[in-house]
C-alpha cells in the first residue's frame, strides 16, 4: 500500500470546506500509525480506500491537519496542502 | 434528576446521557457486586413507532478503580448493533413478540462486551441480544419472560443485561425545579403553599440499563475475596461514561453518516446529583468531558455548594445555622470525592486516598442489609449510599440533608438546624418498582398501559 502523500491527500479528499473539514475515502495508509505524518514522495492515489476518513484543518496558520481514521487521530502537517484546501474552498 | 438531562449539551443527546449509576453487593449473591448504568432519560413508554434503544454510535463504559488512584484499572465496554429485518414496514413489530428471537420483532439490538484490564482488551462476548421495549399486551404479552431472556451469563464469570427497565430513581422534579420547592415543607417556602405529599415525576417512565454482576474476586486489586471492612482492598470506585467519535459527517440526500476518530467522552456519572446540582451550568458539559481523576478542579463547588446558600433564602428562618456555615464542607468532600476515612463512622470506611474523583465508593466487605434503610448510612444502614448505591436508596433526601448540614458534625463541631435531618421531597421507595434478582430494576412500564401525564 502507498503512503499518504500530499498529492494523494488532495486528490482523494472530497467536500473540503473552510472550517475546514474534508471527508473522503483516502487510501489505507500505514504511515498513519505514527502520531505525526510528514509528506513524502509521489505514490499512486488512494490504494485500497478501505474506510472513510475525515480531515480537519485545525490550525491553518501552522498547516496542521487532524486526520480521523478508524478510532485514531493522526496529526499531519503540510502548509502547502492547507493552502490549496483554502483556495479550493473559496 | 440524578443526572437526567443535567447538562446543556448532553440533554440534546439522550442515548448517550448517563442518568444513574448503581453499585452494590448483590443481595441474592453476596459474593458478587452488581453495577448498573442507565441511559436515555424519561422514556415515555408509548413512544413508538421508533421505540427507545441504545446508540449504535456510542461507546458505553463502566469503570472500576481498585487501587485508589482515580484511574480505572478495569473497564467494561459495550457496543451495540441494530439489525432491521424488514426495512419496508414502519412497524417495530409485525406480530406478537413471544421470544427474544422472535421473527415478528423487526428491529433487534445486539451488543458486545469487552473487558479492559490495565490497558489489555479482551472481548468477552458478542452478539448478545437485548430484549425489546415493552409495547403492550398485544405485542409483548409476556414481557417478564423477554426480560429474563435478556440476562446472559458469560463464560468469564460475569452476568450481563442490556435493555429497557422501569425507572428506579424517584424524585419530585416538578417541585424541586420550581425554585427548590419541597412539597412537604412548602408552607415554609418563600412562596408558600399548603404542605403536600411529594409527586414522583419519574413514576411512569423507563430507562435503558446496562447491568453487570461481577464476582468480587474479579474486582479486588489482588484477586482476594474482601471480608475485612477496614481493609483498603475492600473498596472499589465505580463510575460510568459514554463516548462518541470525534468526527461525524452527514451526507446530503441519502441519510448516511460516517463517524471516525478517537472516542470522546460526552457523559459520565459516579455519585448521583453531582453534575445536576453541584456543578454550575457553564461547566456542566466540560465536567462531562473530564476524566474522574481530574475532579480536584471542581472541589470548590463541592466544598461550597450553591444549594447550601439557597436553602436559607428559600426557607426564611428555617436554616439559621446553615446560613452561618461558611467553612469548606469537608464532610461533602469526603462523601463525594475521596470516600469516608476510618474513625468517623464506627465499622465503616470507603476511603480511596487523597485523589479527588467522582466515584461511587463501595466497601465490598459490608454485607447486604437484612432490613435495608433507603436512607443508607444516615439511616444506620452501612450497606447503602454513600457506600455504593442501591436501586432503592433515597439519594435525593440523603443529599438534601447532607448539603443542609446534617453530616457536617462528622468532621467538625456544629449543630445542624432541626430541619436539616428532616429534609425530603416527600417520596419513598416502592418495592414494586424493583425486582429481587438481577438486574434488580423492574419490568418496564408498557406503552399500552401507561396513561399520558394530565
Amino acid at each position: 500500500m502507498g503512503k499518504l502523500t500530499r498529492r494523494g491527500f488532495i486528490h482523494t479528499s472530497v467536500g473540503a470546506a473552510t472550517g475546514l473539514a474534508a471527508a473522503g475515502a483516502l487510501g489505507a495508509a500505514p504511515a498513519l500509525a505514527g502520531a505525526v505524518v510528514k509528506p513524502s514522495g509521489k505514490t499512486p492515489l488512494a490504494e485500497g480506500a478501505p474506510q472513510p476518513m475525515v480531515a480537519f484543518v485545525r490550525d491553518a496558520s501552522r498547516g496542521e491537519i487532524a486526520l480521523m481514521v478508524g478510532d485514531r487521530e493522526v496529526s499531519y502537517h503540510d502548509s502547502e496542502v492547507v493552502a490549496r484546501l483554502i483556495k479550493a474552498a473559496k | 434528576m440524578s443526572s437526567h438531562r443535567e447538562a446543556p449539551g448532553i440533554s440534546k443527546d439522550p442515548v448517550a446521557d448517563n442518568t444513574d449509576t448503581y453499585a452494590f453487593v448483590s443481595p441474592d449473591a453476596p459474593d458478587s457486586v452488581t453495577i448498573i448504568s442507565n441511559y436515555v432519560p424519561l422514556e415515555a413508554p408509548f413512544g413508538g413507532p421508533n421505540f427507545f434503544e441504545f446508540g449504535d454510535d456510542v461507546l458505553y463504559e463502566i469503570h472500576i478503580d481498585n487501587d485508589a488512584d482515580g484511574v480505572p484499572e478495569i473497564t467494561y465496554q459495550f457496543l451495540f448493533e441494530t439489525r432491521v429485518a424488514n426495512p419496508n414496514t414502519f412497524l417495530y413489530n409485525t406480530g406478537q413478540i413471544l421470544s427474544i428471537g422472535s421473527a415478528n420483532w423487526n428491529r433487534k439490538q445486539f451488543y458486545s462486551v469487552t473487558r479492559v484490564v490495565n490497558g489489555q482488551s479482551r472481548v468477552l462476548a458478542s452478539g448478545l441480544a437485548c430484549p425489546p421495549c415493552n409495547i403492550g399486551p398485544a405485542s409483548t404479552p409476556n414481557y417478564s419472560e423477554l426480560g429474563r431472556a435478556g440476562v446472559h451469563r458469560l463464560a468469564s464469570g460475569e452476568s450481563v443485561f442490556a435493555g429497557q427497565r422501569l425507572e428506579g430513581f424517584y424524585v419530585d422534579l416538578g417541585a424541586i425545579f420550581d425554585l427548590g420547592d419541597l412539597r412537604p415543607f412548602q408552607n415554609l417556602h418563600i412562596v408558600p403553599l399548603p404542605a403536600a405529599p411529594g409527586v414522583n415525576a419519574s413514576q411512569d417512565f423507563n430507562v435503558h440499563s446496562i447491568a453487570l454482576r461481577i464476582p468480587k474476586t474479579m474486582l479486588t486489586m489482588d484477586g482476594s475475596n474482601p471480608t475485612n471492612p477496614a481493609s483498603a482492598t475492600s473498596v472499589i470506585g465505580v463510575w460510568a461514561a459514554a463516548s462518541r467519535r470525534k468526527a461525524e459527517v452527514r451526507e446530503i440526500g441519502n441519510g448516511m453518516s460516517h463517524e471516525s476518530g478517537p472516542w470522546v467522552q460526552v457523559s459520565r456519572l459516579g455519585n448521583p446529583l453531582i453534575n445536576e446540582v453541584i456543578i454550575p451550568m457553564g461547566k456542566k458539559d466540560y465536567w462531562n468531558s473530564q476524566p474522574a481523576q481530574n475532579d480536584s478542579q471542581f472541589a470548590s463547588y463541592v466544598a461550597h455548594p450553591e444549594l447550601a446558600k439557597l436553602l436559607p433564602v428559600l426557607y426564611p428562618g428555617v436554616f439559621p445555622n446553615l446560613a452561618g456555615l461558611t467553612a469548606a464542607r469537608a464532610d461533602l468532600l469526603a462523601i463525594l470525592l475521596t470516600g469516608i476515612p476510618s474513625g468517623i463512622i464506627p465499622g465503616f470506611q470507603n476511603y480511596t486516598g487523597a485523589t479527588q474523583a467522582d466515584q461511587l465508593r463501595l466497601n465490598m466487605a459490608i454485607p447486604p442489609a437484612s432490613k435495608p434503610s433507603p436512607l443508607g448510612i444516615i439511616g444506620g444502614d452501612l450497606a447503602g449510599f454513600p457506600n455504593g448505591r442501591r436501586v432503592f436508596d433515597d439519594v435525593v433526601s440523603i443529599e438534601l440533608r447532607a448539603i443542609a448540614g446534617a453530616t457536617y458534625p462528622l468532621v467538625a463541631t456544629y449543630t445542624p438546624d432541626g430541619a436539616a435531618g428532616l429534609l425530603t421531597d416527600g417520596l419513598t421507595s416502592t418495592a414494586t418498582r424493583y425486582q429481587s434478582s438481577f438486574p434488580y430494576l423492574a419490568t418496564p412500564a408498557s406503552g399500552y398501559q401507561t396513561e399520558p401525564l394530565h
